[in-house]
């Protein structure tokens, strides 16, 4: 499903954007800093804040994100399926680390706080150009 | 379509070669020197020269544990050499933190996305919101990959990349610095381990060279010490009754307040008539007189085992029994003994200091008493006396003022201790303040005939001849039968 | 209804615009233009049909919407809304629409993409457009009122 043509488009480099639903219908469409890859047929969002898209996801585990590879501009959009939440392991490590790295920097430590990495299953993902 | 794939793939195929070719020269370039520094520079310049990887920097855990601290660096205009990084902080602080590789394509919108947010939370007073962190590197860097460098899991530094583009680090140029890192890590490892062994070893010379100087120097303060502490307590001897010295110093006698009663043998003596000759004579020669006395009473003394009490100017108080005693009836003896010693080397002196013109007569009164007496350390806290006192001391003083010239005076108790061995002649009665009862008092004569201790000193002076004659103290009895017939042989 | 503040962002940045489905699937679509009556609430929101086939498909007069639009300084607003009109982009849309072209084209080229990349994005006919009536404004902007509705 996810394939290297997709990689560099989940890299952070250019912004994503990403709607959920709640259960009486009403959408919200948001714009995320980076959809990232964990492998062929999952990708990852940072859980840092209980915002409208995690409460979304909570009553609703569907998503729709739009993707775009920096090199190219090609965009990809992708249909989600919240699957679960990781606390450790490689990827809620690489997330964190590029959080506090940045925080850190501008003197920001410990605000942004990784809560979780979310984990989605890829039901299909589609190239987006004219 | 084929051959393009082809194509790419062994496009691939040679770069890895080369790759491969390159680290493979670099690394057997750094393993030829444990020169920290060498090494490290070594390394960077390779990584422009065949990677065109312009900016890179090696940094080494400092031994806190807690920072990170440039060691080498190559593309900056600054060198920054000694810059530091907190552990946590920035990308190469955390990637010492949690020992995994990082790889960052657009740091400049990350930090510009982190700004905003900084700009709506500074008004509202957070406080968790700190200033920015100064870190070495470039201040443009959009792309970074570090890499930690680990010897056996543990943390040794870390490995930095850095590029002013975007995005220009891709998953091929991570395993070259990755693999370049790791080479580096071993390198540093080595050169660092070699560096502390030599550092070790001049650090053990230098503890061997101290120890032996130290050695030397404690064995000469010792000795200085020794003959310091030697000549003090030699000087102080003469301040104390051998006896009471030596028990001090054996520690049998503490010196603190402490006193006991115990039967005890006192004898008190003084010169008639010195008080006259104080006013009469010169000091010097008055000082060698009394000195020569004193000597010699006390020569006396010691050699008999009385313990001497005191000088009171020309008055001696010596008594038997402490700190050692030998019986009652041995003291008691002993001091009787001593005191016709005494006497007998009195008239010695007498003879001398009359041909000196110095004294016409200097004659000794001495009193004896046995009894329970008082004696230890009198006195207060920071200065003791060791002494004696009680009744029994009085009743000898007093006896002593009793007496006859060159008589020995002594009590009834010392009398009957001694009355087998010594003759005596009996006395007045005589009365002393704290003793309810008058003191039968007893002048002593002499040893008597079946005494052991009868004296074999014969002591002998008519006109124009003096004998002093005492088989104890000579030494070389040829010479003296031959001085004694040289006299025989002029006489007749 | 619509303060300025918001009008400003909603006129100059990049908006995308989302929907549900009856089974509550979501779909968005990617806004090349925005126009808005800032008193009535009401906002017109031009896309490209072709690009957004998910998104056009499922929409239908009276569903939900929420538009997202934020500007480079990363000053955002989520409006929702339920949809009135589905129609064709009327012409002072439509040079609304190129005027935002133009200035994208020049912004991004202060970024360092050039304009054969920028296209990818907004060189496409604005051939539809959704209007519905605001009635929640939130901030989306990152930080501590993110989500605050105003």
């Amino acid at each position: 499903m996810i394939t290297d043509e997709h990689l560099p488009a989940l890299q952070g480099m250019f912004p994503s954007w990403i709607t959920t639903v709640s259960n009486d219908g009403e959408p919200n469409t948001t714009v995320i800093s980076q959809i990232w890859h964990v492998n062929e047929t999952e990708v990852a969002l940072s859980f840092q804040f209980f915002n409208k898209t995690k409460k979304n996801i909570s009553q609703n585990p569907f998503a729709f994100a739009t993707i775009t590879n920096p090199a190219s501009f090609d965009m990809y959009t992708l249909e989600l399926e919240y699957s679960r939440t990781e606390n450790e392991g490689d990827l809620f490590d690489e997330m964190d680390m590029k959080l506090e790295a940045i925080a850190s920097m501008s003197g920001m430590s410990g605000i942004f706080e990784l809560k979780g990495a979310d984990i989605y299953t890829v039901l299909s993902i589609s190239k987006n150009n004219l | 379509m084929i051959d393009s794939d082809a194509r790419t793939v062994i496009e691939q195929l040679e770069r890895r070669n080369k790759e491969i070719e390159i680290i493979e020269r670099v690394a057997s370039q750094i393993s030829k020197t444990l020169n920290l520094d060498a090494i490290a520079k070594t390394m960077l310049v390779s990584m422009e020269e065949y990677f065109n990887f312009k900016h890179s920097m090696i940094l080494l855990l400092d031994n806190t544990e807690s920072v990170l601290k440039v060691i080498a660096t190559h593309g900056y205009k600054d060198e920054g050499i000694g810059a530091e990084v907190n552990i946590g902080v920035g990308v190469i602080g955390m990637v010492a933190k949690k020992k995994k590789l990082m790889r960052m394509a657009n740091l400049g919108a990350q930090k510009q996305y982190m700004q905003a947010i900084k700009q709506q939370i500074k008004p509202s007073k957070d406080a968790a919101v700190d200033e920015e962190i100064s870190l070495p590197g470039l201040k443009n860097a959009e792309s970074q990959v570090a890499i930690p460098m680990l010897m056996e899991d543990e943390l040794i530094g870390v490995f930095s990349v850095e590029s002013e583009k975007v995005n220009i680090f891709d998953k091929s140029d991570e395993l070259i610095i990755k693999i370049l890192a790791n080479q580096t890590a071993n390198a540093l490892q080595n050169a660092k381990l070699y560096q502390l062994e030599q550092q070790r070893l001049q650090e053990l010379d230098k503890a061997h060279a101290e120890l032996a100087d130290l050695n030397t120097n404690l064995e000469k303060k010792v000795e200085d010490r020794t003959k310091e502490l030697v000549a003090l307590s030699e000087k102080l001897a003469k301040y104390f009754s051998p006896q009471v010295y030596d028990s001090i110093f054996s520690g049998e006698l503490d010196v603190k307040i402490q006193t006991q009663r115990k039967p005890l043998t006192v004898f008190f003596c003084d010169l008639q008539g010195f008080t006259q000759l104080t006013e009469r004579l010169e000091p010097e020669i008055l000082t060698e007189l009394l000195t020569q006395y004193l000597t010699e009473m006390s020569k006396i003394a010691i050699r008999w085992g009385g313990t001497i009490d005191k000088f009171i100017g020309d008055a001696i108080l010596v008594f038997f029994g402490d700190p050692e005693s030998r019986g009652n009836r041995e003291d008691a003896l002993a001091c009787v003994s001593m005191a016709l010693e005494m006497l007998e080397k009195l008239e010695l002196l007498r003879e001398a200091w009359r041909e000196r013109g110095l004294a016409r007569s200097l004659n000794a009164r001495m009193g004896i008493h046995s009894g329970v007496c008082t004696v230890g350390n009198f006195g207060s806290e920071d200065r003791l006396d060791y002494t004696v006192i009680g009744n029994g001391v009085n009743l000898a003083a007093r006896l002593e003022s009793y007496s006859d010239a060159n008589k020995i005076l002594i009590s009834e108790d010392t009398y009957l201790l001694v009355k087998e061995e010594i003759k005596c002649i009996k006395k007045q009665e005589i009365s002393v303040k704290g003793i309810s009862y008058p003191i039968q008092s007893y002048e002593v004569s002499g040893f008597s005939s079946n005494s052991s201790l009868y004296s074999s000193k014969l002591v002998k002076s008519i006109p124009g001849l003096s004998l002093t004659f005492d088989p104890n103290e000579i030494e070389d009895s040829d010479k003296a039968m031959k001085l004694i017939s040289d006299v025989l042989s002029r006489l007749v | 209804m619509i303060s300025d503040q918001v009008y400003n962002v909603l006129t100059t940045g990049v908006g995308h615009i989302g929907c549900a489905s009856s089974s509550l699937r979501p779909f968005h679509a990617d806004a090349l233009g925005v126009c808005c009556d800032q008193v009535s609430g009401r906002i017109v929101c031009c896309l490209n049909k072709e690009t957004n086939k998910p998104f056009v498909q499922t929409l239908e007069i009276g569903s939900r919407v929420s538009l997202f639009v934020g500007v480079i300084s990363h000053e955002a607003y989520n409006l929702k809304g339920d949809v009135t009109e589905l129609r064709d982009v009327y012409d002072d849309e439509r040079q609304a629409c190129d005027d935002l072209r133009k200035q994208m084209y020049s912004l991004y080229g202060e970024l360092g993409i050039p304009e054969n990349l920028a296209e990818k994005y907004w060189l496409k006919p604005a051939n539809l457009a959704v209007v519905f009536s605001v009635d929640k404004v939130f901030v989306q902007t990152p930080g501590p009122d993110a989500g605050k509705q105003i």
